[in-house]
């Protein structure tokens, strides 16, 4: 392994690219339970002097950051390669983000493993560095929209509470008018303290809260409370649907649905239909990003909420999940329906499928982490029948 | 009789206009969006255009443009609330497309009807 006066053109040019490219090779013996690091590795951890064998368990300890030890760890058991990233302490303490790429399959029997880890610091200060202006950008976005929708209910109320004024030294006074004026400083007193609900809803995106609930229930109230025009009729699968238990925050679970469920009729309120609800548990087999979060592998719980109204163009999907975007008339939505359904989805690890049509309608699939991994009557096989 | 367009998507703050300039005298008509407030301002004659700036549909900035190109003489105020990028920036781009008073939400209505009357006097 280690290279020699002979060692071929071939080999040396290797080495070259491996270090220019910052990459380091590695194998680790499960049965004398040491591990092997390049010449490159070596550099890359503040090691002089060539590659080394050293004792794993010291390797983990004084090289492997403390945070990533159980993960760098969960992935050597892991049975299939896959690439991933940790940092490393270098003997001077300083930290550096590393990325492997396992170079062959593995299980718990092998007997060796090898890979290859490539730094990526720098990458991972630019990835750091666009994350936060990410983050500065969604919260001036959300603080501009709040402070819009407030400033909005005051002006309305700070008029009213003049034009009252005003009518205070009129000779004489109009109570009917009075009265008027006063029921709109209420009402926007109410539009305020329901905004601070939907803010509040919206902001319950972390972790805590997720549990195990029942989406057939979820469904079962949002479809309850929702308001249906004479011209809408629902097509449901709920009575007969397999018993879908989800990771999710139970309360905002219900909004969500319901908030996509009130879209779905508002799309189609001048020409009437069908909004069809769909409920089942599906088995994703490949990993893909979708308008909002991203699927992996594995079992989900989906309700699906398909209308045949007024469908969007691409720009209007790009931006329906941001906080106080809305397309609907004035006095209809405030633009926190969606950006709650993201809230949701995002604290409980799911994601929403979004497609549509100008003029031909919409179809909203809100996946949520299903609690079984044991699909429910068949669900694997009707992947595809979610529409 | 001096005849005001309004143009705000939230119906509360139309009402509410519409109710204290009635009272000063004026004659208002509503739009709850940009593109109902080109329909109306191209029906009847306006005097003085108040609109807000964050709308959906046609936003307020395309409207004052749009009002601007079709009328140099209409005087416009601009009103905001903010949004994306704050009422400040919103306001001076109106300013810079021809809005001859802009304020920002919650607004001071004796300064709001100071500068209706000011606009609308004959000599404005």
């Amino acid at each position: 392994m280690i290279h020699s006066d002979g060692a071929t053109e071939m080999t040396i040019s290797l080495l070259q690219a491996c270090a220019s490219a910052r990459l380091g090779s590695w194998t680790l013996d499960r049965y004398k339970d040491t591990i092997y690091l390049s010449a490159q590795f070596c550099q890359l951890l503040g090691l002089e002097d060539g590659d080394r064998e050293m004792d794993y368990q010291l390797f983990m300890s004084k090289h492997i950051h403390p945070e990533d030890v159980w993960f760098v760890q969960e992935y050597q058991r892991a049975p299939a390669s896959r690439r991933y990233t940790f940092r490393v302490v270098s003997d001077s303490g300083m930290e550096r983000w590393l990325e492997a790429f396992p170079t062959a399959e593995h299980d718990a029997n092998t007997h060796r493993i090898s890979g290859v880890v490539q730094d990526v610091t720098e990458r991972m200060a630019n990835e750091d560095g666009i994350q936060n202006a990410r983050k500065m950008e969604s919260v001036r976005s959300i603080a501009g929209g709040i402070a819009h929708e407030f400033n909005n209910i005051l002006y309305a109320m700070s008029g009213y509470i003049g034009l009252l004024k005003e009518m205070a030294s009129d000779e004489d006074i109009d109570r009917d008018e009075m009265r008027e004026f006063l029921g709109e400083i209420e009402f926007g007193n109410k539009r305020a303290v329901r905004l601070i609900k939907k803010i509040q809803t919206f902001s319950h995106s972390g972790k805590q809260g997720v549990s195990p609930v029942s989406l057939n229930d979820a469904v079962a109230k949002a479809l309850h409370g929702m308001p249906t025009p004479e011209n809408i009729d629902v097509d449901t699968n709920l009575h007969d649907a397999p018993p879908v238990m989800v990771y999710a925050h139970q309360h905002t679970l219900e909004e969500g649905i319901s908030n996509i469920l009130v879209n779905a009729v508002g799309a189609m309120d001048l020409n009437g239909g069908t909004v069809a609800v769909r409920l089942e548990q599906r088995f994703i087999e490949e990993s893909r990003t979708v308008q909002c979060g991203k699927l992996q592998t594995g079992y989900y719980g989906c309700v699906s909420i398909q209308d045949k109204g007024c469908g969007m163009d691409k720009n209007t999907i790009s931006r329906i999940f941001e906080p106080f975007f809305t397309t609907k008339q004035a006095g209809r939505g405030t633009g926190l329906g969606l950006a709650i359904v993201f809230g949701m989805v995002n604290a409980a690890g799911g994601a929403v499928e979004v497609e549509s049509q100008l003029g031909a309608g919409s179809t909203f699939r809100v996946y949520l982490p299903a609690c079984s991994n044991v699909p429910k009557e068949n669900s694997k096989n009707d992947a595809h029948s979610c529409n | 009789m001096t005849r005001i367009l309004v143009i705000d998507d939230d119906v509360q703050i139309c009402n509410m206009l519409e109710r204290f300039l009635s009272r000063k005298g004026y004659e208002v008509d509503i739009a709850y969006d940009g593109n109902q407030g080109i329909t109306k301002f191209d029906k009847a004659r306006t005097d003085l255009v108040i609109t807000d700036l964050v709308m959906p549909e046609k936003e307020g900035i395309e409207t004052v443009m749009e009002l601007r190109a079709k009328s140099p003489a209409v005087k416009i105020i601009a009103i905001s609330g903010g949004g994306r990028v704050g009422p400040e920036s919103y306001l001076e781009i109106a300013r810079e497309l021809g809005a001859q008073r802009t304020f920002e939400k919650p607004v001071d209505f004796e300064e709001l009807l100071g500068a209706v009357e000011e606009l609308t006097s004959p000599k404005a």
